[in-house]
């Protein structure tokens, strides 16, 4: 709403400073939107970059579109996905990615939240925040508590960061510039430690720690439900830890469930919020939720709700995989030999988001974020070591 | 001069042109300004709105009167007995007609709206002024609009060049 309350404006509309904001902020929140707007002439571009206008526009439309995806085979560090159409087409030589001092050195891709990523670097006992948009880059060096935990034996890291800040109405975007929560995972021998990062503060939290009967399976991104991050155990079963509470668990997989192979596993964040766990079986999605029986006891539910990909996909390469998953819109990206849909899950709805002619098993992390203006004349890239 | 008629409260609206208008209470406070004059006991009186013309003023009371949540004579929501669906469609439908007017008359309901503090109101008239304007060239924008491009030559170069691909 305009700020202004004093009288209705007496220029005409595109006059007034307010009046024009607040007819700018409707523009449409896809990449090419607010560079196309900067160029009308210097008045807009002044609005469009000036980042409190640019923190209203993000709050006006709420969720973030989604750009692309991320993807990461076992061992090739890193490429960018696009799936909007031109002039919506964002690739990949527009992020200024973290730098590798050397061929030994290998960064591992974490995931997105909240327009952030979060990378570890295993060679420098560090992870990464990055702000793909920007450039800029908040690096973390691993909690030296954790790092000791398991001295001696092999021990694989994840991370997964959050935006913090709590306040009313913020619109996710800037959110490297702080608060946020990177929260760091040692995986070791049957046992798992954890410890949160907090950005305000710049210090690590306690170190938590859990049995677990295997790893951590390294080809799933971590998944937010609630101020819950939940990894995919191989085998089905899910570590958990608590970032309100602070505690670090593991939820036992479906009793029930007789699929074994990992590949065919996504966690899932359910359409009221809950847990869940999709399971790929002959060409059908199986869904499992979180609920409480009868005596309030929390366990696995399988749906009856079930998603028979026969008919939504082609019947002439029939091999599926699921490469990816959305957490904000519920949506799995799955791999065919035709290329790569997104599934979202409520609806059933899929698209056919990148064509080729072969099985692809790189991993997707979904991009969500606004393009904002503000790289017009003398924009350039930033990389703060922080 | 707030009135009672069939057990709602009326209150009076004056446009500087000198009109008058009579809407219910409930239909006033669609706009947050006059919400906080009643509230904080300033609308005793008639409510001398500034710079809205009759014209522009009775549009405004238009669309309040269709938005304002209307209640039966049980006091009930209407929208009891109607499907909120329907009533959205309706909403939406009877919007995209009432929005039917000229350029200036737009620019005046946004100006109107944004005084008034109707949210509903600010949107769509903000909203159909981008959706005219989003499919246009540059130059278009700026005619209609009535916008100075005020980029020295060298500088639109370079802002063209850096954007270029969001004109793709």
């Amino acid at each position: 709403m305009s700020r202004r309350r004093c009288s209705p404006a007496t220029a005409p509309p595109l006059e007034d400073e307010d009046l024009l904001q607040e007819i700018l902020l409707r523009l449409p929140p896809q990449p090419s939107s607010l560079p196309r707007a900067s160029t009308v002439c210097k008045r807009w571009l002044n609005i469009l970059s000036d980042p409190q206008f640019v923190q209203r526009f993000r709050k006006h439309h709420g969720k973030p579109p989604l750009i692309g995806f991320f993807s990461q085979r076992y061992d090739v560090f890193c490429d960018f996905k696009p799936v909007l159409e031109l002039p919506d087409r964002i690739h990949a030589h527009r992020f200024s990615m973290p730098k590798s001092r050397s061929s030994m050195e290998q960064w591992r891709f974490m995931g997105c939240r909240n327009g952030l990523t979060a990378l570890i670097n295993e060679c420098r006992r560090e992870a990464v925040v990055w702000d793909p948009l920007t450039g800029r880059q908040h690096h973390v060096p691993f909690q030296p508590g954790l790092q000791n935990a398991l001295t001696g034996s092999f021990c694989v890291w994840h991370a997964s960061v959050l935006c913090a800040d709590a306040e009313h109405g913020h619109g996710h975007g800037d959110c490297i510039l702080g608060p946020f929560k990177l929260v760091l995972i040692c995986n070791g021998y049957k046992q798992a430690f954890g410890s949160i990062y907090d950005s305000s503060s710049g210090s690590w939290g306690n170190i938590f720690s859990t049995a677990i009967a295997n790893e951590i399976y390294a080809r799933r991104g971590n998944i937010l439900v609630g101020n819950v991050l939940c990894w995919l155990i191989c085998g089905g079963d899910v570590l958990v830890f608590d970032i309100k509470t602070q505690s670090l668990g593991v939820i036992e997989k479906p009793a029930d469930n007789h699929v074994t192979i990992d590949l065919f596993f996504q966690l899932l964040r359910m359409e009221k919020g809950g847990l869940g766990l999709a399971v790929l079986s002959e060409q059908i999605i199986q869904l499992w939720e979180r609920k409480p029986n009868c005596d309030g006891v929390v366990g696995w539910v399988l749906l009856q709700k079930a998603i028979p990909l026969k008919g939504l996909l082609p019947s002439r390469k029939p091999l599926v995989l699921i490469v990816g998953y959305d957490e904000d819109t519920n949506a799995t990206v799955l791999s065919t030999g035709i290329g790569n849909f997104m599934l979202q899950l409520d609806s059933v709805q899929i698209k056919h988001i990148i064509k080729r002619n072969n099985m692809c098993i790189d991993m997707f992390y979904p991009y969500h974020n606004f393009y904002t203006a503000g790289r017009g004349v003398g924009w350039k890239w930033v990389e703060l070591d922080l | 001069m707030a009135t009672r008629e069939a057990g709602k409260k009326m209150i009076m609206l004056k446009s500087p042109d000198g009109m008058e208008f009579e809407v219910e209470e409930a239909v006033a406070m669609e706009s947050q300004t006059i919400r906080k004059m009643i509230e904080d006991d300033c609308a005793d009186t008639a409510i001398l709105i500034p710079n809205i013309n009759s014209k522009i003023l009775s549009r405004v009371i238009e669309y309040c009167n269709k938005h304002v949540p209307t209640t039966g004579a049980t006091g009930a929501a209407a929208s009891d007995t109607v499907a909120p669906a329907a009533l959205a469609e309706d909403l939406k439908i009877w919007d995209a007609e009432f929005i039917k007017v000229n350029r200036a008359t737009r620019f005046n309901l946004i100006q109107a709206a944004s005084y008034l503090n109707i949210k509903g109101l600010l949107d769509l008239t903000s909203q159909t002024t981008i959706d005219t304007i989003s499919d246009n060239s540059l130059e278009e924008i700026r005619s209609f609009l009535s916008t100075k491009n005020d980029y020295l030559p060298e500088e639109e170069q370079t802002i063209r060049r850096e954007n270029q691909w969001a004109f793709q």
